[in-house]
């Protein structure tokens, strides 16, 4: 499904991301951990096409097509999904509207027609209770006024709007607490089908125990070092990252 | 109602309530004079809409407004090529209230001036003034608007607000805001800002399957729909607000 090559990139003229290979297939999860600074999110900004960032080397290949000459929509269009570390408020445009027209580009690159509005508003009903968001939050402005855990539980319920195929989540468990953190995650589980992918990119390990991995990566330096089973994100969480920082000396 | 004379007078006596729109299309003089006159305690909504006019139009408005009167105006530009606006108000009695508001969507070649001074003549008067653009192609828009406060108008309270973004590069704005104030026991502000849409955001909108040109249209649309969402005749507001997502 994903297939990343030596993978360099840049931002503000800086290569953080220097050689990545991973190969994904459908119905896999894998973990991406990391000491702060060491490349995760640069890593799914590059994929989602945000265009701050520079690609330098290297080929994506994602459902056979070459990512890297896609635009963001497109991509995001032919399957892919990022649910940010940071969702961005944007008054004046209701959740509604916004994933009416979000979700109609996608028909659309598909070859489908729009939803009418009733199918809309059955569509939404049925995936607001996937993350029992508030239906408070979908008539607001996307993002506008929500709290940290309110923001996550909405790029979740978009992921469940959207259907994606790669599901990238950036850091999803930051600024969650317990609860927030249960209800995003089984989210993220009941949504896992054999067809679809997931990335997740965290720093600590408490995420894995609610979406459990199936490989877990080591990103150090732009570079993926180490490359294990759940039994890895333990052994990290015991030795600390200067375990890894110990043996792959700068 | 559309606009056919060259004049247009609107007096309210005192203690009556109008709301008047007065739309500019193709038939409408290429120059407007509209004369506004508020009796102590009327009030007035009005909307001069100027959308999709090809043919250059100048618009004069000027106001008086007496004691305790209110006069809600907006001044909205959409797809017009040549305008130029032109308003004076003059608060001539103690507690009347201003609530002066504009929007501009320029695209192509389009040209919009708008100028406005408001005079607070004396004391106990509001002016609340918000005027925003949005700017493509390589359309030019400007804003000049002044409040004078005089020396008499002691408790005036005035703000002034003029936000312009540009979509494009090649698109120009200027704008000037100005606030002259000779009382000493007032309350006033004012300032402008010219930006950029916010490219996280549009960035976000691209991550969930939404094209560059759809998302800026959509951002543009929620910026103009602070200025649209102020405006107090029901049926113009949920009209232009859905023109402007459509």
């Amino acid at each position: 499904m994903l297939d990343i090559k030596n993978l360099h990139a840049t931002v503000d003229g800086k290569e953080i991301l220097r050689g990545i290979n991973l190969h994904i297939k459908p119905g896999e999860v894998h973990a991406i951990m990391g000491p702060n600074g060491s490349g995760k999110s640069t890593l799914s900004s590059v994929l989602a096409g945000n265009p701050s960032y520079t690609v330098t080397d290297g080929e994506v290949t994602f459902n056979g097509k070459n990512l890297l000459e896609l635009s963001p929509s497109d991509r995001a269009n032919e399957g892919l999904f990022l649910s940010f570390q940071y969702p961005v408020e944007i008054p004046g445009v209701s959740m509604s509207n916004f994933l009416k027209t979000a979700l109609n580009a996608k028909r659309k690159y598909q070859g489908k027609e729009p939803l009418s509005a009733a199918e809309f508003l059955k569509l939404m009903k049925e995936k607001k209770s996937i993350v029992e968001i508030d239906s408070k939050l979908t008539n607001r402005s996307v993002n506008e006024g929500f709290s940290g855990g309110e923001k996550k539980k909405n790029e979740i319920f978009q992921m469940a709007m959207l259907e994606p195929s790669l599901r990238i989540l950036d850091e999803t468990d930051s600024g969650l607490d317990i609860d927030a953190l249960r209800i995003v995650a089984s989210g993220v589980t009941k949504l896992k089908t054999e067809n679809n992918a997931t990335i997740v990119i965290t720093h600590y390990q408490r995420l894995l125990d609610y979406i459990v991995p199936d490989y877990i990566h080591i990103l150090y330096h732009g570079r993926i070092v180490m490359t294990g089973t759940k039994e890895l994100a333990l052994e990290l969480e015991e030795k600390g990252y200067d375990w890894i920082k110990e043996q792959f000396p700068d | 109602m559309n606009i056919k004379d060259q004049n247009i007078d609107i007096v309210l006596s005192s203690n009556t309530s109008r709301q008047e729109v007065l739309n500019f299309d193709s038939q409408t003089p290429a120059e407007v004079s509209v004369t506004i006159s508020l009796a102590d305690g009327a009030h007035l909504d009005v909307v001069l809409l100027q959308e999709n006019v090809a043919e250059a139009k100048r618009c004069v408005v000027r106001v008086e407004q007496q004691a305790n009167s209110v006069l809600s105006m907006s001044t909205i530009t959409l797809g017009s090529a040549d305008v130029k606006n032109d308003v004076e108000v003059r608060l001539k009695g103690e507690g009347a209230e201003l609530v002066l508001n504009g929007l501009y969507l320029t695209s192509g070649a389009d040209k919009v001036d708008n100028k406005t001074v408001v005079y607070h003549e004396v004391g106990h008067c509001t002016t609340k003034q918000l005027y925003k653009g949005a700017l493509d192609g390589e359309s030019k828009a400007s804003f000049e608007g002044m409040i004078i406060v005089q020396p008499d108008a002691q408790k005036t309270n005035a703000q002034q607000t003029n936000r312009n973004i540009l979509i494009s590069p090649k698109a120009k704005v200027h704008a000037e805001p100005q606030l002259v104030i000779y009382a000493d026991d007032v309350k006033c502000s004012h300032g402008a800002t010219t930006g950029q849409l916010d490219q996280q955001q549009l960035f976000y909108m691209q991550q969930r399957g939404i094209d560059e040109d759809a998302a800026r249209r959509m951002l543009t649309a929620a910026y103009a729909a602070e200025v649209v969402g102020l405006i107090p005749i029901e049926d113009v507001r949920t009209r232009l607000t859905d023109t402007l997502f459509e």
